[in-house]
């Protein structure tokens, strides 16, 4: 979005007022759709967006490029809903255990993969991940908690129990997700404009350059993972309350972090809206697909789309959407802004 | 013991799979992460061509190579040049590796719709035969294969080492500045490079076809293990290659003997993590600054 | 205000016995220097003499396997290069690296940020740069965008956002038309006078080198063979076979 330059509030320049309106727009969606179905898609469109921000922390600010994120949020997934099942913990505050756990792991595993270069890191987080489901899938208990392999874990239906992170209607579900997005949104806002968010392009960049300028460029890049991993396994856990089952394949796979990657970065990485349009624009195109394509045969599809887009994009496209998307956004309040 | 033979035969076979993408990574410094989606695109084709001809696989090489090597002539010549010749100045080309990632999962995906989820297999005269010896059964097919593999990764090697086109090859690997100098075309060559990585791959097809089921995603297992090799093997280094692919089918065998099967895949990933943070170059790859 | 001739009468930097091997290849062999405050020193030499060693060892990109660094009275010798930018070394690159895809600005509030945590200070801050360098005008520009020479002097302002004591430069005046050296050395002069930057220079450029240094240090196969003023240096027989051969040398 573009800086007002002007440094005051003026609501009369559509810098202002778009987003205000685009705003607004997005919290009466759920007065106007009445369809659950429908409600169903404009929550996952917004738990997407969710999730393309948080790995933009990594893949778009500290610029490189992560490709087993899920794993993340199937580390917040499976300890909220553990903590549930077996001591009856709310997944409010299991949540946050879970963010703790992934921050946790996220070092762990960062601390020895920043140090690769680009396409080795990209691969290390590709075996983590695997790894990760594998080790989920093939282990039925842990210390004597049981975690049922591959066959997921189910949460347990309390009906519409709001302290319990459960809720009988979509409506509520996309509040709650509507404003993870804007705090998630504020806080990328936020660093892009801050020290840390300077010093991690200059150790994407050029990382020697920023070392010699006083930049501890691995401390940076794992303060940006750490926030990316909390969020992630904040939006697991809201992922196994929303359809309350989950299993290693569904919520920890590569497939999942594929998708997040692509989305983020046909949008346009290390931007402020380039993720949130690649999950507006993609979810959609995936879900109608699986509406009017059904069948084994047509299981990738969402998959098939998201990947050809990505070959074109990286072609055509490099800086993902966003870049078409400024100009004609640019376009448009300049011509409103005259008007006023 | 039994196990480790398995292992040894086998890990030719990984072996194999992973010198195309050794070699591309060698030459272009690029990760071709759709490597798995070609080799099941290899078996494919390899796998119509029997159900329509009859052919026996190691015959049908005549037609398989040449097929294999344009595929790969032109995926790099019309998808991967473009952005290494965009990227030219960028120390990391991520793009290609995004491309090479989302040409993966189109790839698959694509294939799942072609031909469904269904598994395949096509059967050979000596499909499911067996050579006993001492007390130890061993697969005739995964021995055949394994020879295969062999011949080939000494081919290789010796075209790489010996020929004209192969110190091209090497030059452009080392110094892209300096053989452009000496009046190589590094795009052509890379196209070539890659064309070679595949053709490998289909020589890996056709050999598998009797020991595998041929469906949309078996490519992703030869995938993973092929990076695991060259990463422990060295990019770029044919010997290395091979070399890598018998530690890891070795290694593999083992844990599902006394494991099992999906425990045996974790531990390479496992071997794969800790060698990545070890040594990335390998045990025999250049020093490069990658 | 530091006038030409006046020093501040300190050690600034001791280097003793630096010795740095790669391989079978001492690259730096019992390297030995003296910077006193203030001063501006030529370090010269054929290529592969072991001068950008010298400053990664200086500035912790490489571990040396012998030899004391002392700067400002501290031991240097383990610190991280980030460290070391904390301790007041800068340094140029002889490859310009700047942000490509950032504004001219931008790059250098990244220095500037070194020292406060606050975006409109560093803003500031790198605004007082840049008016200091003369780049002012191509503040919004990106890095893409510039001329080899701007390249050049982002690098330098840059490393001035970080308030150095010492400042290395690498080969900055290469590849210049002689209207960008003048400046380029007008530049350096001022540095040392209005910033009270101690400077060590690496230069091909003999011209620069003489000019600007107040004392020369030369170096061969990584053995420092002469060390002295401009006048000196040039006499010197061992630095004329090494750069020209034996033949030239006239006793």
């Amino acid at each position: 979005m573009k800086d007002n330059s002007r440094g005051d509030i003026n609501l009369v320049d559509p810098n202002y007022y778009l987003p205000l309106i685009a705003l607004l727009i997005l919290f009466c969606i759920p007065l106007v759709i009445k369809s659950v179905s429908w409600m169903q898609i404009m929550v996952l469109i917004l738990w997407y967006a969710c999730l393309t921000l948080s790995w933009n922390f990594v893949g778009g600010f500290a610029g490189v490029l992560p490709m087993g994120h899920a794993a993340y949020a199937g580390v917040g997934a499976y300890v909220s809903t553990l903590l549930f099942i077996n001591y009856g913990l709310t997944p409010w505050v299991g949540m946050l255990i879970g963010g703790v756990i992934s921050v946790l792991v996220a070092l762990l595993i960062g601390v020895p993969t920043f140090k690769l270069h680009g396409a080795y890191y990209a691969l290390a987080s590709i075996a983590f991940v695997e790894l990760l489901r594998m080790v989920t899938e093939n282990t039925n208990k842990i210390f004597g908690i049981k975690i049922n392999g591959a066959r997921g874990l189910l949460i347990p239906l309390k009906g519409h129990s709001p302290f319990l992170f459960q809720f009988g209607e979509k409506i509520y579900y996309y509040y709650v997700i509507l404003a993870m997005m804007l705090l998630i949104f504020f806080i990328s806002y936020k660093i892009q404009k801050s020290k840390l968010g300077y010093y991690l392009v200059a150790g994407g960049e050029e990382q020697e350059a920023a070392e010699s300028l006083g930049i501890n460029v691995t401390k940076y890049k794992l303060i940006a993972l750490s926030i990316s991993a909390f969020f992630m396994a904040i939006l697991g856990t809201f992922y196994a309350q929303l359809v309350l089952f989950i299993y290693p394949q569904g919520i920890m796979s590569l497939s999942l972090s594929f998708e997040i990657a692509f989305m983020a970065i046909i949008g346009g990485r290390g931007t402020l809206m380039g993720p949130i349009l690649g999950a507006f624009t993609l979810v959609p195109l995936a879900e109608l697909s699986r509406m009017y394509l059904s069948g084994s045969r047509f299981l990738g599809i969402h998959l098939m789309l998201y990947s050809s887009i990505i070959i074109l994009v990286m072609l055509y496209m490099p800086k993902g959407l966003i870049g078409a998307f400024e100009k004609i956004y640019f376009f448009f309040t300049n011509k409103l802004f005259k008007k006023s | 013991m039994e196990a480790i033979i398995n292992g040894v035969l086998m890990g030719g076979v990984y072996g194999l799979t992973a010198l195309g993408l050794s070699l591309i990574f060698g030459v272009m410094k690029v990760i071709n992460f759709a490597h798995g989606s070609h080799l099941m695109i290899m078996m494919y084709v390899e796998y119509c061509l029997i159900k329509s001809i009859g052919i026996d696989p190691y015959l049908s090489l005549l037609i398989v190579l040449p097929i294999a090597y344009t595929i790969g002539y032109f995926t790099q010549a019309i998808l991967i040049n473009p952005i290494l010749k965009a990227e030219k100045d960028v120390r990391e080309p991520l793009g290609v590796l995004l491309l090479t990632a989302g040409l993966w999962i189109f790839l698959n995906n694509f294939f799942l719709m072609l031909f469904g989820a269904n598994f395949k297999s096509a059967d050979t005269i000596y499909s499911n035969t067996v050579l006993k010896i001492n007390k130890m059964m061993i697969s005739k097919p995964l021995l055949y294969a394994f020879l295969a593999s062999l011949i080939t990764t000494y081919l290789l090697n010796w075209l790489l080492r010996k020929t004209k086109l192969g110190k091209a090859i090497r030059a452009t690997g080392q110094d892209r500045e300096a053989a452009s100098l000496m009046g190589i075309n590094v795009y052509k060559i890379y196209n070539i490079a890659f064309g070679i990585g595949i053709a490998a791959l289909g020589v890996a097809g056709t050999i598998l076809i009797p020991l595998f089921y041929v469906h949309p995603f078996v490519g992703d297992v030869f995938d993973m293990r092929a990076f695991v090799i060259v990463v422990l093997g060295g990019l770029g280094s044919i010997p290395g290659a091979l070399l890598g692919g018998l530690l890891v089918g070795v290694i593999e065998s083992l844990a599902g003997h006394f494991l099992n099967m999906t425990w045996a895949a974790a531990v390479i990933y496992m071997i794969f993590l800790l060698a990545l943070f070890i040594k990335p170059s390998g045990m025999f790859g250049f020093e490069k600054e990658w | 205000m530091l006038k030409r001739g006046e020093k501040i009468d300190m050690k600034l930097l001791t280097i003793k016995n630096l010795s740095k091997r790669f391989g079978g290849l001492m690259a730096v062999d019992d390297f030995n220097l003296e910077l006193k405050g203030g001063e501006i020193m030529g370090l010269i030499g054929p290529n592969g003499a072991g001068k950008t060693t010298i400053f990664n060892l200086l500035t912790g990109v490489y571990q040396p396997d012998l030899g004391e660094i002392v700067f400002m009275g501290k031991n240097i010798k383990n610190l991280k290069p980030y460290d070391i930018c904390f301790q007041g070394i800068g340094r140029t690159f002889q490859i310009v690296k700047p942000f490509l895809n950032r504004t001219v600005l931008y790059n250098v509030m990244v220095g500037s940020f070194l020292w406060t945590n606050d975006i409109k200070k560093a803003e500031e801050e790198a605004i007082e740069v840049l008016k200091f360098i003369g780049l002012i005008n191509k503040k919004d520009l990106l890095g893409k965008n510039l001329t080899i020479a701007d390249r050049k002097r982002i690098e330098i302002a840059r490393a001035l956002a970080t308030k150095p004591k010492l400042l290395l430069l690498d080969e900055t005046m290469a590849g210049l038309n002689p209207t960008e050296t003048e400046e380029a050395i007008v530049l350096v002069r001022k540095m040392q006078e209005e910033k009270k930057l101690t400077v060590l220079l690496i230069e091909h450029v003999m011209q620069v080198v003489m000019s600007l240094s107040e004392r020369i240090a030369v170096l061969n196969h990584g053995r420092k063979i002469a060390e002295g003023t401009p006048q000196e240096v040039s006499c010197n027989e061992n630095v004329i076979k090494a750069y020209l051969g034996e033949e030239y040398v006239t006793t």
